[in-house]
């Protein structure tokens, strides 16, 4: 049991009311680092936000224990909704082809080769990233990395990755060894447009200007983002609001994803580097 | 799948879309209906409901949007006239639930949480906090999403969704009390000798 509550503070108070909200990735930017540092500052609240995280895990684990359905039902329905006539058929498919095309022209994609991606070696062809994934991530980094009041440096192991558990203090850790002479700034999780994402800020090597700011961002695997990029994201790379976002789909659904101020070769290896070591860190939930 | 490869009458482009955009999620419907009617053979009756209204009205929906949310929104429109059907619940205790989560103070969360209890708490929840629960933690809907599916204003969703959470808490403090009740442990201040 955490310690009784003693609302001592109004900002505990504020906290505990949206802590919620918070933990289903529903508050902005700037709302959710103001409890992440409240977080990291007030025990009481960090355990109260953990017990509430273990509820909400036990709770998906009970509710979502639902069997499927019975072999043989999928067919029976298929088979019914093909006599079923239409009524009123339209030939929408091309216009989904038509946007797509026109979505592609626009936003002018790079498209990659890989080789050695896991995702990519099983896929087809390497596609385009997803414009929602880059638009996401690209605003994280603006928002979140570069308007944050971050130090040059994380001052310590602790304050890197102290703060979280295990699984993702060695995640954060694994993406930093396998960026030699990149500096660890930052770890933690946050949400930004209704997505719950882990977020590690790195800096490049001798450049202490904003632009030497790079984020990571690993998604939820079944997060909505996650869901809707999967079904075209292999890889790519591509510009958004001025900085190169580098993504990819890890083997258990994550999107994993590079923004950086620097160009997409050194964006994608960066991906490259991370991809691999974040997929072991991070076990499947 | 070839973007150009243009298929041969409307029809086949329909069922082409349909099969890429409504079919994956056949079985995710079938486990929600499960969730909602709690009897296998209801679940059958609700998911064939609802993509048979989804092919009919394919056409209405737009492409390129959320597929999964609107057959979620089809799942809740069919429950609900699945429901109205049967007896309804007793008008009281939902409102008295309500009235004794205002009243009660938060108090913090159990940190050892078994998924027992859980299971009896959730038993215990009245249906309208188990479904929106499990549409924002389970199925991972975002407030909007979930506001679209019910077709309730996003206000309406985060008020519900927050006292289904202090519900949830609420008897699930309320089992891990008695739990601790029965188990053979020490008084946690001081206690007997």
């Amino acid at each position: 049991m955490t310690a009784p509550l003693q609302l001592r503070d109004y900002a505990c108070a504020k906290v505990r009311r949206r802590l919620d909200s918070y933990l289903a990735g529903e508050l902005s930017v700037d709302l959710s680092h103001e409890i992440l540092e409240h977080l990291d500052r007030c025990p009481e609240c960090r355990a109260e936000s953990d017990a509430r995280e273990k509820l909400r895990a036990s709770f998906r684990r009970v509710a979502g224990a639902t069997p499927g359905p019975r072999d043989g039902f999928e067919d029976e329905v298929r088979a019914l909704l093909l006599r079923t006539p239409l009524k009123r058929p339209i030939g929408a498919g091309l216009l989904l082809a038509a946007s797509l095309v026109l979505g592609a022209g626009v936003t002018g994609w790079l498209v990659l080769s890989r080789a050695l991606a896991p995702e990519a070696s099983r896929g087809a062809d390497v596609v385009a990233l997803d414009a929602t994934a880059a638009d996401f991530a690209a605003l994280n980094h603006k928002n979140c990395a570069r308007a944050g009041k971050w130090p040059r440096q994380a001052a310590s192991p602790e304050a890197f990755t102290g703060h979280l558990d295990p699984r993702l203090a060695a995640a954060a850790r694994a993406a930093v060894e396998r960026l030699p002479g990149y500096a660890p700034v930052a770890a933690h999780e946050c949400a930004h447009a209704g997505e719950m994402i882990f977020h590690i800020i790195l800096r490049r090597p001798s450049d202490e200007t904003p632009d030497g700011l790079v984020s990571v961002v690993v998604t939820r695997p079944g997060s909505a983002l996650a869901a809707r990029a999967a079904a075209t994201t292999r890889l790519g790379t591509s510009r958004r609001l001025g900085y190169t976002v580098a993504g990819e789909r890890a083997s258990d659904g994550r999107l994993v994803l590079v923004v950086s101020s620097a160009n997409e070769r050194e964006t994608t290896e960066m991906e490259r580097a991370v991809l691999p070591a974040l997929a072991s860190a991070i076990a499947v939930r | 799948m070839g973007l150009f490869s243009v298929p041969s009458t409307p029809a086949d482009r329909v069922r082409e879309d349909f099969d890429r955009e409504a079919w994956p999620h056949f079985r995710e419907i079938y486990r929600a209906a499960l969730r909602l009617a709690r009897r296998p053979a209801e679940a059958e009756d609700l998911a064939q409901e609802v993509f048979l209204q989804a092919w009919k009205s394919f056409a209405r929906f737009e492409r390129g949007t959320n597929c999964r949310a609107w057959l979620y929104r089809i799942l809740w429109n069919v429950n609900q006239q699945r429901v109205r059907k049967k007896v309804p619940v007793p008008l009281g205790s939902d409102g008295e639930a309500r009235l004794a989560e205002t009243l009660a103070a938060e108090e913090p969360t159990p940190t050892e949480i078994r998924d027992e209890e859980v299971a009896s708490a959730l038993e215990a929840l009245s249906s309208e906090h188990r479904e929106i629960l499990i549409l924002s933690d389970v199925e991972e809907f975002s407030y909007k999403e979930i506001s679209t599916i019910l077709r309730v204003p996003i206000g309406t969703v985060m008020s519900r969704l927050s006292r289904a959470r202090s519900a949830l808490r609420q008897k699930v403090r309320g089992t891990a009390a008695a739990t601790a009740l029965f188990a053979n442990r020490p008084a946690a201040e001081g206690g007997t000798p």
